[in-house]
C-alpha cells in the first residue's frame, strides 16, 4: 500500500465538507443567482438530491473493493484497456479540477487585496505547504482539517449573523415565479462542486471502518446543502438583485459587516480563514491526484511525484486563463461536462457494470 | 545528521526573511493620506471632473489629540483635484500631495447638483467596483457645490466629513432624513422600475463668537432620481412619508395643532409598523399603505384634559391625520415625477408575480395614476411626567 496511515471513518463527515464548501460558496451565488434569480437556493436542494443518490452509487461500489482505490478496481472492474482508460481520465481530471481551484484562490486574493502581486507568488506560496503535506500523508492533511474546520463552520455562520440585521427576507420572495426551469438550469452548474465528494474513493482503503463510510458522507452532504442554502439565501436577503454583478459575493458580505460601530471590515478575517480552507480543499486534490498517478504507473511510493505534480499545476494553472471573467465563465462550460463524466458517469457505470459481473459469475 | 538539519533550518529561516518582509502591495503610513469624504462636481469643460477630497494626514491625527485641540489646526487638509473621470482624479491627488488617497475609510461621497442632474452613474462605478471602497459609505446630494459642503466647518467632529456621516447614523431620531449608502443606492439603481433616492445636503451660514461668517451644513431632503439622473426634491415633510412608506420611522416627532389651530400637541414616535399592499382587481391596481404608530406626549401647549379618553382619541385621530398627509404628499409628489421611489412594482412582483410579467411593460403608465389608500393610526400610551398644565 502507497499510504502507511489509516484515518478514522469519523473524519469523513468534515473532509467532505472542507472538499466541497470553500469554492462553492465563493463562486457560486453569483453564478446561480443569474439564472435562478432569488430562488437559487431551491436549485442547491434540486442538486443535493442529485449528489446523495450519486454518493451512494460511488460509495457502494468502493465498498464492493474496501482495499482499493478506484485507479485499481476499474481495471478489474472494467477490463485492462478500458480500465486504463478510466483511471487516466480520473487522474487528470484531479489535476485539471485543481488548477481551477488554485487560480480561484489567486484571483481572490489579487482581485480583493494584492492587485500588484504577482499572481505566479499566490500560486506557489499554496502549493509550497501543500506539497508538504501531501508528502507527509493523509493523516496530516486530515489533522490540519480537523483544525480548520471548525474555524470555518464558525466564521462563516458568525458573518451571517452579523450582518442579519441588514437583511431583508422580502427579497426570496415571489418563489418560483419564472417556472420551474430556471432552477433545474440553475442546478446543472453546482454538479462541479456538490459532486466532489467523489474523492472519498480514493480513501476508502485508508479508513479505519469503511463500512461506515457511506452514512457519514450522506450526512456530510445534507450539511453542505444545508450550509449553501443559507449563504446563498444570505447573499440574496443583503444584496438583492446586486448579487448577480458582484464576483466575489461572500466577501462583499463580509465586507458590509458593521455591528455598533467597531465591528466591522470583517473581510480580513474572512480571508484568512478562507486561505485556510482553500488550503485543505487543494491539498486534497493534490494528495489525490499524486496517489493516482502513482497507483495508474504501479509505483512503490507516491512522494517523489508531488513536487513534478504542484510543478505542473502552478504552469497549469497560470497559462490556461487570462482573466478572471475568462475562468468563471469557461469554468462551468469546460469542467461541467467533465464533471458528469467523470464523478458520475463513471462510478455509476462500473457501479452497474460490477453489480452484473456479480450476478453471473453467482450463476 | 543533525549538524545538517540544524544547518538546513537556519538557511531556510534566512530566506524566509526575504519573503516575510512585505509583499508587493505594502502600505507604509507616511506614503498614505486617508481620505474621510470626497465631493463631486462637474468639471469646468465639458468633460472631466472635479474632486474635493478631506484627506486626514495619520501623523496630524496624533499631534492633534495630543495638544488638546488648543490650535485651530485639523488634521484634516482639503484638497480640490481635477480629472478626466474619478478614478483619474482620485489617482492625481498624488500629483498635488506626494501620497496615494486610502479610499476604504471614506465615509461620505458627496455628489454637486449639476453632476447629479448629467446623471449619477458615471461617477459612480469605481466605488462599487474597487476593492477598496466601501459600500458602508453614505452618498448625498448637494444643493449646490460638494465642494461647498466639503469645506464646510463643523464644531464637533475633528473630520467634518465624519461628522456628516455621524448626522445619517442618527437619522431616527428625528426622522426627516433618509440614509442611502453606495449598496443600497446600487440596490434601487438596479431594480429597473425603482427609482433611487439619496438625501440632500446644504449650506447653511452660522456666526461664531468673533462675528465672523462661517460655513456649516445641514443634512436635509431627498433628491430623487429618474434612471441616474436627479429630477427632484422632497423636503422634510416628503420624506418623512417616505419612511413611514419603507417602514423606516425610527422616533421623531408628530405636531398635532390641538384643539385650535393655535395650540399645539407634540407627539413622539415610539415605534411604528408599516405594511404595504397591492390589490389587483379586475386588472385594475390599488395599494393599501396601513401604518400604525405607537408614542407618547412629550410636549404640548394647550390646556385640554388629557385623563378623558375621548380627548386623548381625538389627539390620536389627528396624529393619524398628519401620518397620512404626510404620506400622501409623498405619493403624490413621486407619482408627478413618475418616480417609483417606494419599490412599489417589487410588490405588485412579489404578490403577483404572472400579472406582472404584462404590467410591467405599462409600469411607466399605471404609476402615475395608481390609486394609494392610506390609513394610519396612531396610539398615545404615555405623557410623561405630568398631566396637563395650565
Amino acid at each position: 500500500m502507497l499510504e502507511k496511515g489509516k484515518i478514522s471513518y469519523k473524519q469523513v463527515m468534515s473532509l467532505i465538507i472542507m472538499v466541497v464548501s470553500p469554492t462553492a460558496i465563493l463562486y457560486v451565488p453569483t453564478m446561480l443567482y443569474r439564472i435562478a434569480k432569488q430562488d437559487s437556493w431551491i436549485s442547491i436542494i434540486l442538486v443535493i438530491i442529485v449528489a446523495l443518490i450519486i454518493s451512494y452509487i460511488t460509495i457502494s461500489l468502493g465498498l464492493m473493493f474496501k482495499d482499493k482505490t478506484i485507479i485499481q478496481y476499474s481495471e478489474i472492474i472494467m477490463g485492462t484497456v478500458i480500465g486504463k482508460i478510466i483511471a487516466l481520465t480520473i487522474c487528470i481530471f484531479f489535476i485539471f479540477i485543481n488548477t481551477i481551484i488554485i487560480r480561484e484562490f489567486a484571483e481572490l486574493l489579487a482581485g480583493a487585496f494584492l492587485p500588484e502581486t504577482p499572481l505566479y507568488f499566490f500560486v506557489v506560496l499554496i502549493l509550497l505547504p501543500s506539497v508538504y503535506a501531501v508528502r507527509n500523508g493523509l493523516e496530516v492533511i486530515t489533522r490540519v482539517k480537523a483544525i480548520v474546520f471548525p474555524i470555518f463552520i464558525i466564521t462563516i455562520i458568525a458573518t451571517l449573523l452579523l450582518v442579519s440585521k441588514d437583511m431583508n427576507f422580502k427579497k426570496i420572495l415571489p418563489i418560483l415565479s419564472e417556472g420551474s426551469m430556471p432552477v433545474i438550469n440553475a442546478a446543472y452548474p453546482q454538479i462541479i462542486w456538490f459532486t466532489e465528494p467523489f474523492v472519498i474513493t480514493m480513501f476508502i482503503p485508508y479508513i479505519n471502518i469503511p463500512e461506515k463510510v457511506r452514512q457519514k458522507a450522506m450526512i456530510s452532504i445534507i450539511i453542505l446543502g444545508i450550509i449553501g442554502v443559507i449563504t446563498n439565501i444570505g447573499i440574496i436577503v443583503v444584496f438583492g438583485e446586486v448579487t448577480a454583478d458582484l464576483i466575489y459575493p461572500f466577501l462583499s458580505i463580509a465586507r458590509y459587516v458593521k455591528v455598533g460601530g467597531f465591528i466591522e471590515r470583517l473581510d480580513s478575517l474572512i480571508i484568512s480563514m478562507w486561505i485556510l480552507s482553500v488550503f485543505i480543499k487543494i491539498s486534497v486534490f493534490h494528495y489525490c491526484s499524486s496517489i493516482a498517478f502513482a497507483q495508474f504507473f504501479k509505483f512503490r511510493d507516491y512522494r517523489f511525484l508531488v513536487m513534478p505534480i504542484a510543478t505542473i499545476l502552478s504552469i497549469l494553472t497560470i497559462i490556461q486563463w487570462d482573466n478572471i471573467m475568462e475562468l468563471t465563465e469557461k469554468m462551468v462550460a469546460k469542467l461541467a461536462p467533465l464533471s458528469i463524466i467523470v464523478q458520475i458517469g463513471f462510478p455509476t457505470i462500473m457501479f452497474l457494470v460490477a453489480k452484473l459481473r456479480k450476478v453471473f459469475i453467482k450463476q | 545528521m543533525i549538524k545538517r538539519k540544524i544547518i538546513l533550518i537556519f538557511i531556510i529561516n534566512i530566506f524566509a526573511t526575504f519573503l516575510i518582509s512585505g509583499c508587493w502591495n505594502k502600505v507604509e503610513l507616511e506614503e498614505k493620506a486617508i481620505v474621510a469624504g470626497v465631493g463631486i462636481d462637474k468639471g469646468d469643460s465639458s468633460k472631466g471632473v472635479l474632486l474635493t477630497l478631506q484627506a486626514v494626514l495619520p501623523s496630524a491625527i496624533q499631534s492633534a489629540s495630543s495638544d488638546s485641540r488648543s490650535q485651530s489646526g485639523t488634521p484634516v487638509e482639503i484638497v480640490t483635484v481635477r480629472g478626466l473621470a474619478i478614478f483619474d482624479a482620485l489617482r492625481n491627488y498624488s500629483l498635488l500631495s506626494g501620497r496615494k488617497g486610502l479610499y476604504s475609510h471614506a465615509r461620505v461621497i458627496v455628489l454637486g447638483e449639476e453632476a447629479a442632474k448629467s446623471g449619477i452613474n458615471q461617477y459612480l462605478d469605481v466605488f462599487f467596483r474597487d476593492p477598496e471602497m466601501r459600500r458602508r459609505t453614505f452618498l448625498l446630494i448637494a444643493k449646490g457645490e460638494a465642494k461647498d459642503i466639503m469645506e464646510a466647518d463643523v464644531r464637533f467632529e475633528n473630520i467634518p466629513a465624519y461628522g456628516i456621516s455621524d448626522i445619517l447614523q442618527v437619522y431616527k431620531v428625528a426622522s426627516k432624513i433618509v440614509p442611502v449608502d453606495l449598496k443600497r443606492f446600487i440596490e434601487l439603481f438596479e431594480s429597473k422600475y425603482t427609482s433611487p433616492f439619496v438625501g440632500g445636503i446644504e449650506i447653511i451660514k452660522n456666526k461664531d463668537q468673533n462675528g465672523n461668517m462661517r460655513k456649516g451644513f445641514k443634512v436635509t431632503d431627498t433628491a430623487i432620481f429618474k434612471e441616474d439622473k436627479l429630477i427632484g426634491w422632497l423636503d422634510e415633510f416628503e420624506t418623512r412619508g417616505l419612511l413611514w412608506i419603507l417602514g423606516e420611522v425610527g422616533s421623531g416627532i408628530i405636531h398635532v395643532n390641538y384643539p385650535t389651530s393655535e395650540r399645539f400637541i407634540e407627539l413622539e414616535i415610539l415605534k411604528s409598523n408599516t405594511t404595504v399592499e397591492p390589490e389587483l382587481k379586475n386588472g385594475k391596481l390599488t395599494f393599501t399603505i396601513d401604518v400604525t404608530e405607537e408614542g407618547n406626549i412629550t410636549d404640548m401647549y394647550s390646556s385640554v384634559n388629557l385623563l378623558d379618553q375621548t380627548i386623548i382619541k381625538a389627539i390620536e385621530e389627528k396624529g393619524a391625520k398628519v401620518i397620512e398627509n404626510e404620506i400622501m404628499s409623498v405619493v403624490k409628489k413621486a407619482q408627478k415625477y413618475n418616480a417609483d421611489i417606494f419599490g412599489f412594482n417589487e410588490e405588485v412582483y412579489r404578490k403577483y408575480p404572472k400579472e406582472w410579467k404584462t404590467l410591467k411593460e405599462n409600469w411607466a403608465s399605471i404609476f402615475p395614476a395608481l390609486e394609494v389608500k392610506v390609513k394610519a393610526t396612531a396610539k398615545i400610551r404615555r405623557a410623561g411626567n405630568i398631566y396637563r398644565r395650565r
